[in-house]
């Protein structure tokens, strides 16, 4: 069973693209907590995680190589986007 | 490659676009140079309630590279998500394989200059691993803003990563003409990587001769030519010794190579940060590749490179660099061989096709003159029917649209070479009466004033005397002057 | 025909009048929506009404029935779709602000199945945001009631879908399970759920939460109902890749007293209420009665199960989330100087806190020197979990619990007791994570007069003989004879 962990907030924040102000941290930390408290002990667990053979499919049988005439066009696509510009859709200048 | 004491050890990992119909999670069209967005679908865009479908034939064209590096291929494979924010990724995260490629422990042969100019080594570049991932699309960075041009998401890539076995910027360089000679040969795709069609992302990290610590690691991103591959190299490592000398630590950071300026830089963009938490992608389940189809795929793939290069030196007596040159493109090589069937003299077809053909023949196009006229044209010039300066001149003839058989146009057009030794004398005998100056010249060891007396042959009989004829009989006559 | 009259009847009675031209779609759908109109202020079960949409299909299938067309069952029949489903050109939301004016380009695989039908959409339904949550109080707008009782939940996450069906707002509903979702809150407002087993049901339109823990199922006022829609929207799509290639073949002739059901032990341990136990146990007494043999047996990991699916699910939900940038489609924050900002402040702004609680822990559970035990580890309980079932199954058809330890709570019960909301879940979650079909039936009222949920699990593609099951216990319930 696990210990309890030490949740780095900012970090995961950040992996999250969330903002995590400072009084929200403790609030975040504890509902985090409270899933990871549902853990109880567990008994011995075999070591091959994923019964690869049942699940797995053929190469023979995947999708082949032939294009579909796009029923959905660019101005249906574009017409979904916050903000465009020409055609493409657009954001903030990335710094490279 | 050594500087003030240091090795270097460099790895690559060389992104190739696979040319397959449609994208590897989608039924879009993989087409190059299309107008912005006009091939892309709610899956390669990302919108909520999608789901990737693989395509077979990506799968395929992977396996065949694979085969083609000597890889052992997977029985039994599957795709992982690597996760992390940027505006080409419309899913946030990358659909990629993580720890069970289809591709593993490969190598390729390569054959590279050393340090001492002239000099060719060969050695074997390992290749760790092969495996299939999704392409993210295109940004263009303006003043208003970055644009984003979705075409290129989901396009199927393989990304090549080899062992930190290259020591040079010679190494890599024949490392990436080999693999991308090889990728062409298997014709999964067409390797551009001035239209990004191949990347090469550069791994490296310097140590003291002799010594088997490797230092720390900087990666070069997204270089799209050999010859920058090269000079991003020799940059970075006078850059990461002479850091170390001034006694500063070497950053384990992503860099990028600026080739108008010729130097590294560090990248500011979040993209490089880690921990792109891999897991299993749960929208698609493994694939099982069976003996029978991996053996299907390898019937498919032509003879490579190496092989064929063997065996023009052995059948043909050509030199490993003459075959070398001949069989970087598949398309040569084949017309070659079709050439040299309908000869008994290959190896000077094949002078002729290096000489004058390959110049005049765009990447991926086939020789502007068919295997029978070039075969013809090596038939005549073996047989000492025409010389070769007259097979220059018929081939050029044929580019510039003459019709003609070769043997017509040299009956119609008087191009016999001119083998009669008597004729030749005759004709000696007035170059040397009408070129006095030039005999003594040659008789008092000006060896180049022979050609004097060769051109006034040569140009008396419109150049077409038996040059070795000439040449002979020109010592014999100098020879009675002497005596 | 009254309206009242009109809304009592059941998908398969509705039919058969609509087939004899009794009835005509246009009547049985304004009956709908006028109920819709008059009663949805109090239920909260719509996020969206499409009632043009509705009686224009409605008109259309009547005149193709007048013109002596051969229609299925199901066409004319009203229905309400749960708002993580994609339709073509009606705003599909998750009920989430995130989406709150999205208009997906394309519809869902159900979708364009149900149409082809016939059938006639009503409208959107409520539910948690983007499907996490037990109880219906975690949507962005507003909170589902359960028609039973307006003070109460509907559960979640399709409570919307389920209060529909229980209030005579839809005659179905189709819904989501990833963790028992279907199952919950038709257990909590008196309705039919199933979810069917992973892979029946095509996910292409479905919004992804946990991608290999969701199916789409359906909610019914009863389990013939409910077979004879999961028959149509069911079956191998090639734009999903685990939909799988076997089909369901829902005819079954199974006899009561050649039922096998298993007791898991450790699914009835402490924790239910008084109520739902006597119900179970009634209906334990009722199969036994008809000869039924009945097999007491263990699912010992079962202890790990819900950490297990709340590791997993959270962890595929952080990064099927994370497509909500604001880059493409949905809600792109008016504040930001950067790309990172701009992601940022449209995830954090756009997301409730459930949303953002899940995606923290999920994120977590993957990151580097936490992913081997935590995601990994809770694979392997997965895994350990599956074959315990597969041993099961060997010798029981059928395996009977409770859905949830309690019936409807009140609303704001559990806003400070996050555990409780998530220790509802505790005997749905085996199913999904085993990938095994479940269907919640109601069999039997606690002392508040509260619908009590039966669960019955089944094997891979079992959903005939737990339709067949489910059977008999309603033919019970109302005193019919089997």
């Amino acid at each position: 069973m696990n210990q309890k962990p030490k949740i780095d907030v900012n970090h995961i924040s950040q992996l999250a693209m969330l903002n995590c102000d400072d009084d929200e941290k403790e609030k975040m930390i504890q509902g985090i907590e409270e899933i990871l408290k549902l853990e109880s002990e567990s008994d011995f667990l075999p070591d091959n995680i994923s019964d690869y053979n049942n699940s797995a499919v053929s190469v023979y049988d995947l999708r082949d190589d032939k294009p579909e005439l796009n029923k959905i066009n660019r101005e249906m696509l574009l017409s979904l986007a916050p903000d465009k510009f020409n055609n493409y859709i657009r954001v903030p200048k990335t710094v490279e | 490659m050594t500087y003030k004491g240091y090795e270097l050890t460099v790895g690559l990992e060389v992104h190739v676009e696979l040319k397959t119909e449609t994208k590897i999670f989608c039924s879009c069209k993989t087409e190059f140079g299309a107008d912005p967005n006009t091939q892309c679908c709610p899956v390669c865009m990302g919108m909520p309630g999608t789901l990737p479908v693989l395509n077979k034939k990506a799968v395929e064209y992977a396996v065949k590279a694979g085969l083609a590096l000597n890889c052992n291929i997977a029985h039994i494979s599957k795709f992982d998500r690597k996760n992390y924010f940027y505006p080409d990724l419309p899913k946030a995260y990358q659909i990629s394989q993580f720890d069970m490629p289809l591709c593993e422990n490969g190598f390729i042969d390569i054959s590279y200059e050393t340090d001492k100019k002239g000099v060719f080594a060969s050695k074997k570049i390992r290749i760790t691993r092969i495996h299939l991932e999704e392409d993210a699309g295109k940004l263009i960075h303006t003043d208003e803003g970055t644009l984003i041009d979705c075409n290129r998401c989901g396009v199927p890539l393989i990304e090549i990563v080899s062992e930190p076995d290259i020591k040079s910027s010679e190494e890599a360089k024949a490392y990436l003409k080999a693999l991308r000679s090889v990728i062409l040969y298997t014709g999964i795709s067409d390797c551009k990587m001035n239209e990004g069609s191949m990347r090469c992302d550069v791994n490296l990290s310097v140590s003291r001769v002799g010594d088997n610590k490797l230092g720390a690691r900087t990666e070069i991103k997204n270089i799209n030519s050999v010859n920058f591959v090269a000079k991003a190299i020799d940059y970075e490592f006078k850059r990461q010794v002479d850091t170390i000398e001034s006694g500063e630590k070497i950053v384990t950071e992503t860099r990028r190579f600026d080739p108008d300026i010729g130097k590294t830089f560090a990248m500011r963009s979040k993209e490089t940060a880690g921990d792109y938490r891999y897991f299993p992608e749960p929208d698609l389940p493994p694939i099982l590749l069976s003996d029978d189809y991996i053996n299907s795929v390898k019937a498919e793939i032509p003879e490579l490179p190496a092989k064929r290069i063997k065996r023009y030196c052995d059948d043909f007596g050509l030199t490993d660099y003459d075959a070398g040159l001949l069989t970087e493109s598949r398309i040569i090589a084949d017309e070659f061989e079709e050439t040299a069937k309908l000869t008994k003299y290959p190896k000077i077809a094949a002078n002729l096709i290096i000489g004058e053909l390959m110049k005049l023949t765009e990447e991926g196009e086939s020789l502007p003159v068919s295997s029978e006229k070039i075969a013809s044209v090596a038939q005549m010039c073996g047989d000492e029917q025409i010389n070769s300066s007259t097979a220059k001149k018929l081939l050029k003839m044929i580019i510039d649209g003459d019709s003609r058989y070769p043997e017509e146009i040299v009956k119609c057009d008087n191009l016999q070479q001119i083998n009669d030794t008597e004729q030749i004398r005759i004709l000696i005998k007035q170059a040397v009466e009408n070129n006095p100056k030039a005999v003594n010249d040659y008789l008092r060891g000006k060896a180049n004033a022979k050609k004097i007396l060769v051109g006034y042959v040569m140009g008396k009989t419109s150049g077409l005397a038996n040059p070795k004829i000439v040449d002979t009989e020109i010592e014999n006559f100098i020879k009675t002057l002497i005596d | 025909m009254k309206k009242s009259e009109l809304l009592s009847l059941n998908l398969l009675e509705a039919s058969e009048l609509l087939n004899k031209k009794e009835i005509s779609s246009k009547e049985l759908t304004t009956a709908y929506l006028e109920n819709i109109e008059e009663n949805d202020c109090k239920i909260g079960a719509y996020i969206t009404v499409t009632s043009d949409l509705a009686l224009q299909t409605a008109e259309k299938i009547d005149t193709m029935r007048v013109n002596g067309e051969n229609l299925s069952p199901l066409a004319g029949i009203p229905f309400s779709v749960k708002d993580n489903i994609c339709t073509k050109g009606i705003k599909t939301t998750c009920a989430s602000e995130f989406l709150r004016d999205f208009t997906p380009v394309y519809d869902a695989h159900v979708i364009e199945r149900l149409k082809n039908f016939g059938a006639v959409m009503l409208g959107k339904t409520n539910m948690d945001e983007f499907g996490m949550g037990s109880s219906n109080e975690n949507s962005a707008f507003h909170i589902t009631k359960n028609p039973r009782d307006f003070e109460r939940v509907a559960g979640g996450s399709s409570g919307g879908s389920a209060a529909s069906v229980a209030g005579k707002e839809a005659l179905f509903s189709l819904g989501s399970d990833t963790g028992g979702s279907i199952r919950l809150p038709s257990s909590f407002c008196g309705a039919v759920g199933m979810k069917p087993t992973y892979g029946a049901v095509s996910r292409y339109g479905l919004v992804a939460f946990a991608s290999s823990f969701d199916q789409i199922g359906v909610i019914s006022r009863n389990a013939a109902d409910n077979a004879a829609i999961l028959d149509v929207i069911s079956g191998w799509d090639c734009r999903d890749s685990t939909s799988s290639k076997q089909s369901l073949n829902l005819s079954c002739d199974i006899t009561a007293e050649k039922l096998k059901i298993g007791i898991v032990r450790e699914f009835f341990a402490d924790g239910i209420d008084e109520d739902v136990l006597n119900c179970i146990q009634n209906a334990i007494e009722f199969y036994k009665k008809c000869g039924a043999s009945i097999d007491y047996v263990s699912l010992p990991s079962i202890k790990s199960a819900l950490w297990a699916y709340y590791i997993i699910s959270s962890a595929e939900a952080s990064s099927n989330l994370a497509r909500f940038d604001g880059v493409r489609y949905g809600r792109r924050d008016e504040n930001y100087s950067s790309i990172e900002e701009l992601y940022k402040n449209s995830r954090t702004n756009g997301f409730g806190e459930e949303v953002k609680r899940r995606i923290m822990t999920g994120t977590f559970a993957l990151s580097a020197g936490y992913y081997e035990n935590y995601y990994k580890k809770a694979q392997r309980i997965r895994e350990k979990i599956k074959s315990e079932f597969e041993e099961i199954f060997k010798k029981c058809d059928v395996i009977i619990s409770p859905v949830c330890p309690t019936t409807a709570f009140k609303i704001g019960e559990y806003r400070d007791n996050p555990e409780q909301m998530y220790l509802s879940d505790i005997y749905t979650v085996p199913a999904n994570l085993a990938g095994l079909p479940a269907i919640s039936v109601p069999f039997g009222t606690d002392r508040d007069n509260l619908p009590v949920g039966i669960q019955l699990i089944g094997r891979p593609f079992g959903e005939a003989v737990l339709y067949k099951s489910a059977s008999f216990l309603e033919k019970e319930a109302c005193g019919d004879d089997i």
